[in-house]
């Protein structure tokens, strides 16, 4: 626990929850204590919406995949709550065909909640297991499925539904203070999830899946898992939702509801917990206070006629406004703890113990070859990418990799880590052979990769970007890597926001703290001036002394490229046509005449 | 090198002054001042990264420069939507040739049409491009995603002259093609220079390009670093700018 | 089934389908050009039917009632372009889908306090409610008037996709919105045409689908526009082609389901339809027509 607490960027989260907290107690003990029973009503619809939405927050604010269908576990968790709880004898005159088990049922509270959070759980396991693996249009066309299949079900299944009729006689166990509990734990929930590792990283597919997933992301599988989580979160809100309505039907599964939701997470921003509270806060009493003139108001001595509708066409007003002025959400992507830190003098971070070694990887059991491709074919629908290409890296090697473009050099990389299945030809690391392994394992078992163009996940702190690769978090392991490639001073700051060249050295930290046994760089210095190109070749001999890495170094500078490298081998037109020093290399004929041109009376066949 | 009749003396029809264009933080381009005559081809060369295809895109209007400015015989076209500066006499092919791919070959070229009002003339076009470019005349009715990449080139070259551009744009034309591709490729840009047509020529087949071109300039990360007629400039001086050798340095 | 009944489901299936896959093709279109999923499509169906009742309240023909109502679906679709996709030109897929969401609810609500929020009644021609006889086989008249004019409106928007200038600049736009800039198509006007052309097919579908129905609610865009979506996702987002197909098959597939169901699974009938759908996409995401989407590295 401790340890958990030690990252700078946890302890911060848990002031925000502490603060969110403080906020949504403040605001129930007032209403409580002052106001009418129409208040203490509203604030608990807005404490069950804010569950509601932490919910739809942990799945579609951190996945960034829109999903329909979560409307349908609330309603899953409100029945079964329902059924468990309405005591036997009233549940008998609505649903006298119940299966014996729940015919008896008569739990409390939180039983019901906790049955409830587990069935859903367990639902969603088994319904997203196929759902996940899906693209995200179609996953978002599935969950649209998902709502609809439920409602046809409730509307239908009347042995256990009652159908169209709904369920009544449900307790009202939910109190104001109950709904409090409710909403703070899932605050807590949401935050302490988004910080979490699998949190992280699904973020972090979020900003950029094949960035993810070529350093080691199960981009699937912490999907899965965020699906399951904020599924079981909407049974247990939909749980203690049913236990303060009394009776209800259907209908309140459908679109409404799931427009209704969806409104309060954009409005409020929806990658931030905060921005789900503050959209339901907003939301909620918008609806309260326009349900009111929709029942005619008066206003001094004048009376405004009842207006039908006036809720949901002010609040869908309100959505296309706010769209358009703040497309991000009221909070963006800012949580409450950094209101505060506006008004702080920023800290600038300590390097941290600069003496930290980051640890030699281990060598390969065999000849010092810590990857090799051999003989790659790939071809393009007709185009042939790559023909015969073989490649070797020994531990602490770098490789220059060169040709002009279109010779194959990104695409061969890409065969290399995982990213594309070669048509022929076989890839080996550190001896074993990784073909046909998805790009996530290949990362594992240590090549790791920068991209041409740049893959940062870019609403990601610099911290952030580097965290969510690695496994064991050491706060100091990060420190080192940001200090090594001069980024400690701006590790706060979001990714999108950095300066060009502080973009492409996060890319090569990202990679480096992986600590990988082969390291594979496309273009590390594209774009830079002659200084900042002097500093990388710096740099990575510096990443090779320290981890005893192997390098594949892919760049247009060939000064940059000569100066770095032990070998260069140059690619045309799929094919290798030189390996050797870069003296050789420089003076082959060959490998000019790549670059410059074919000579005009080389060319065979009519002009 | 055939000569071509200019207009010496006369304003250039293309002129391109400090422009500066910016990609976020990247500094794509650094006040780049580049001249065309009527009639010219200019290229212009440099290795990756060096900004050419942000200075044809910003020419086009697909990009808006930071500071700069654009002027097409006289008149600025600067930050106009490409669709206007199609209408004012540029026409764009772009990188990676960009055709229609489920749209036939005469239907790409039609669109290449679309801001032309007479039907007659264009319909003269296409017959006369059909002439020029044989390959697309035989298959006028196949889909355009299904040519050969050469094939395609042409495709693209002939799309961008159906409207009659004074000033045509050529950003990489040879990329990714085998050399039998390439060299029809350049005989086709050869026969266009000889009817007059103006060209702006990007290419990394430097060789290829300093035979076709009047004038060259080089640019590196961004700034204009060379330009003069291209028989002038010796083919040692472009080596050491691709391989980023210094004039001191030995290869 | 016998064959008798074959043949008259599958002119229900064609009928049902041609609606079907009007509307996913426009919304196909919008998609393709514009880069957003229209939620508040099927609004243009609900405008269309209560622009019919208005014209029927005039004294109007049938006829004259159903021009009104596919232009009134055309202007409305692109005045809501104007007024309320255009400000938000660049913004994300999310933003976009949900504004139309907003939109949507905005106009059904309008609806409901303007006119009222309980069905009304749309007079359609007895003629509807004939069925042609062809020995064994009965047709119900309705039916076979809806899937031709589904037919011929599909095949007369082929002729204009293929044949117009403007049609081809649309096609062109759909495929590589950037390159048509820079031949010389306007941005602008191809969207506006679009939207025009989708609201155009929303009023013919919703013409269709009143005739069936005979009532109008401000609710009725509902169900359609869940059809289309889902039927255009089927073929393939964006892709015209496929919309069409996905439409015609998501109909024969209802149809044949709510035939050949047992009575207690008949609720489910759409569900079932659903499950069919999904587990389409599982096997095949992009679609039926689909290109599988390359990444670029």
């Amino acid at each position: 626990m401790r340890e958990w607490i030690s990252s700078p960027r946890r302890r911060r989260a848990m002031l925000g929850v502490g603060m969110l907290i403080a906020v949504l107690v403040a605001l129930t003990a007032a209403v409580v204590a002052l106001g009418t029973d129409l208040s203490r009503r509203t604030l608990i619809v807005f404490l069950l919406n804010a569950m509601l939405v932490l919910g739809l927050q942990v799945f579609i604010g951190d996945t960034g995949i829109v999903s329909f269908g979560h409307v349908a576990f609330m309603g899953m968790g409100a029945y079964l709550t329902a059924l468990l709880t309405i005591p036997p004898r009233v549940k008998a005159l609505q649903v006298p065909d119940l299966v014996a088990l729940l015919a008896h049922a008569h739990l409390g509270l939180i039983p019901a909640v906790v049955v409830s959070a587990l069935v859903t759980a367990l639902v969603a396991a088994v319904l997203g297991g196929g759902l996940i693996r899906m693209q995200e249009g179609a996953m978002a066309m599935a969950t649209l499925a998902l709502l609809v299949i439920a409602y046809a079900l409730f509307q239908n299944w009347e042995s256990v539904t009652r159908g169209t009729l709904g369920l009544f006689g449900i307790p009202a166990d939910t109190t104001a203070w109950v709904a409090l509990a409710g909403a703070a734990v899932f605050v807590v929930v949401a935050r302490v999830y988004k910080e979490s590792r699998a949190g992280l990283r699904v973020r972090a597919a979020r900003e950029d899946p094949l960035a993810a997933k070529a350093l080691g992301t199960n981009v699937v599988r912490v999907r899965y898992g965020a699906w399951i989580l904020s599924a079981s979160m909407m049974g247990a809100a939909g749980s203690l939702w049913a236990l303060s309505v009394l009776a209800f039907d259907p209908n309140q599964f459908f679109f409404a509801a799931t427009f209704s939701l969806l409104a309060m997470l954009v409005v409020g921003g929806k990658t931030s917990v905060t921005g789900a509270v503050l959209g339901a806060a907003v939301v909620t009493f918008l609806q309260d206070t326009l349900s009111r003139v929709e029942q005619g108001v008066r206003i001094g001595s004048i009376e405004l006629p009842r207006l039908t509708g006036t809720v949901d066409f002010v609040i869908a007003l309100l959505i296309i406004v706010s769209l358009i002025w703040r497309p991000e959400g009221v909070m963006g992507r800012r949580e409450i703890e950094d209101l505060l830190r506006r008004f702080r003098r920023s800290v600038p971070q300590k390097g941290g113990d600069q003496h930290v070694a980051l640890g030699r990887v281990e060598a390969p059991a065999n000849d010092g070859a810590v990857l090799s491709a051999e003989a790659i074919d790939k071809r393009f629908q007709g185009l042939i990418a790559l023909s015969g290409v073989s490649l070797t890296v020994a531990t602490g090697e770098i490789l220059g990799l060169i040709g002009p473009n279109g010779s194959g050099k990104t695409t061969l990389l890409n065969v290399v880590s995982g990213i594309l299945p070669p048509d022929g030809g076989r890839v080996r690391l550190g001896g074993r052979d990784v073909t046909s392994l998805p790009p996530h394992q290949v990362a594992t078992l240590g090549l790791a990769r920068t991209f041409q163009n740049i893959r940062l996940f870019s609403h990601l702190t610099v911290r952030e970007n580097v965290s969510a690769v690695i496994d064991d978090d050491d706060p100091a392991v990060v420190t080192r890597v940001l200090g090594w490639l001069q980024l400690d001073d701006v590790a706060d700051e979001e990714a999108a926001n950095l300066p060009y060249g502080a973009q492409r050295r996060l890319e090569i930290a990202r990679a480096v703290a992986l600590r990988p046994r082969v390291l594979l760089l496309d273009e590390p210095a594209a774009g830079m001036n002659e200084n900042e190109s002097d500093g990388l070749v710096r740099t990575i001999r510096q990443i090779r002394d320290e981890l005893g890495c192997g390098l594949v170094v892919i760049d247009h500078d060939l000064r940059l490229i000569m100066q770095l490298c032990d070998r260069i081998q140059v690619l045309d037109q799929g094919r290798t046509i030189a390996i050797g020093s870069p003296k050789e290399v420089a003076d082959d004929p060959a490998v000019i005449e790549a670059y410059i041109g074919r000579n005009e009376a080389e060319v065979t066949g009519p002009p | 090198m055939q000569s071509v009749p200019k207009h010496e003396g006369a304003a250039p029809l293309l002129s391109v002054d400090e422009l500066s264009v910016s990609y976020g933080p990247i500094r794509a381009l650094h006040e780049v001042t580049i001249r065309i005559d009527r009639g010219e081809v200019v290229t212009v060369l440099g290795p990756n990264g060096a900004g050419k295809t942000t200075l044809l895109r910003t020419i086009a209007g697909a990009l808006r420069p930071h500071t700069g400015s654009v002027s097409l015989g006289g008149e600025p076209i600067t930050g106009l939507a490409p669709e206007d500066v199609v209408r004012r006499g540029v026409a764009l092919v772009p990188e990676g040739r960009r055709v229609f791919p489920a749209l036939s070959v005469e239907e790409n070229l039609l669109v290449g049409g679309i801001t032309r009002r007479d039907a007659e003339g264009l319909q003269a076009d296409l017959q006369r491009l059909f002439a020029m470019f044989p390959i697309l005349g035989e298959r006028r009715g196949q889909a355009a995603g299904t040519l050969s990449g050469g094939e395609q080139q042409q495709l693209a070259i002939a799309r961008a002259l159906m409207s009659r551009p004074s000033l045509l744009l050529l950003d990489e034309p040879s990329l990714g093609l085998a050399p039998i591709a390439v060299g029809r490729i350049f005989a086709l840009i050869s026969e266009l220079r000889e009817q007059g047509e103006t060209m702006l020529l990007v290419e990394q087949n430097v060789h290829r390009a300093l035979e076709i071109a009047d004038r060259a300039y080089v640019l590196s990360v961004g700034r204009v670093v060379s330009e003069g007629p291209a028989a002038d400039l010796a083919r040692g001086d472009i080596e050491r700018t691709y391989l980023g050798l210094s004039a001191t340095e030995g290869a | 089934m016998s064959p008798a009944e074959f043949v008259q489901q599958l002119v229900n299936a064609l009928s049902l389908g041609s609606i079907y896959a009007l509307l996913a093709l426009g919304l196909s279109m919008v998609y393709g050009v514009f880069g957003m999923l229209n939620f508040a499509y099927g609004e243009l169906v609900t405008i269309c039917g209560y622009s019919m009742l208005f014209a029927s309240h005039l004294g109007a023909p049938f006829v004259v009632m159903a021009l009104v109502g596919i232009a009134a679906a055309t202007v409305a679709s692109v005045l809501m372009e104007l007024i309320a996709f255009r400000p938000l030109r660049n913004a994300s897929f999310m933003t976009l889908l949900f504004t139309s969401f907003a939109v949507s609810q905005l106009i059904e609500n309008v609806l409901r306090q303007a006119i009222s929020p309980r069905p009304k009644g749309v007079p359609v021609p007895d003629l509807f409610d004939n069925a042609i006889r062809l020995g064994p086989i009965t047709i119900g008249l309705l039916p076979l008037i809806t899937a031709g004019v589904g037919v011929v409106s599909l095949y007369g928007l082929t002729l204009f996709l293929r044949r117009s200038r403007a049609g081809l600049s649309m096609r062109a736009a759909s495929q590589d919105f950037t390159t048509a800039r820079l031949v010389g198509v306007r941005a602008n006007r191809v969207i506006s045409l679009a939207f025009a052309i989708s609201g155009v097919l929303a009023g013919i579908a919703g013409v269709l689908w009143i005739s069936r129905t005979t009532a109008v609610a401000p609710t009725t865009g509902f169900t359609p526009i869940l059809e289309a979506f889902i039927a255009s996702v089927i073929g393939g987002l964006g892709n015209l082609t496929g919309a069409v197909i996905g439409g015609f098959f998501l109909g024969t597939l209802e149809v044949f389901l709510q035939a050949t169901l047992p009575g207690t699974l008949l609720p489910f009938a759409q569900a079932v339809s659903l499950l069919v759908i999904v587990g389409i996409l599982y096997v095949r995401p992009q679609g039926l027509m689909g290109t599988r989407q390359q990444v670029r590295v």
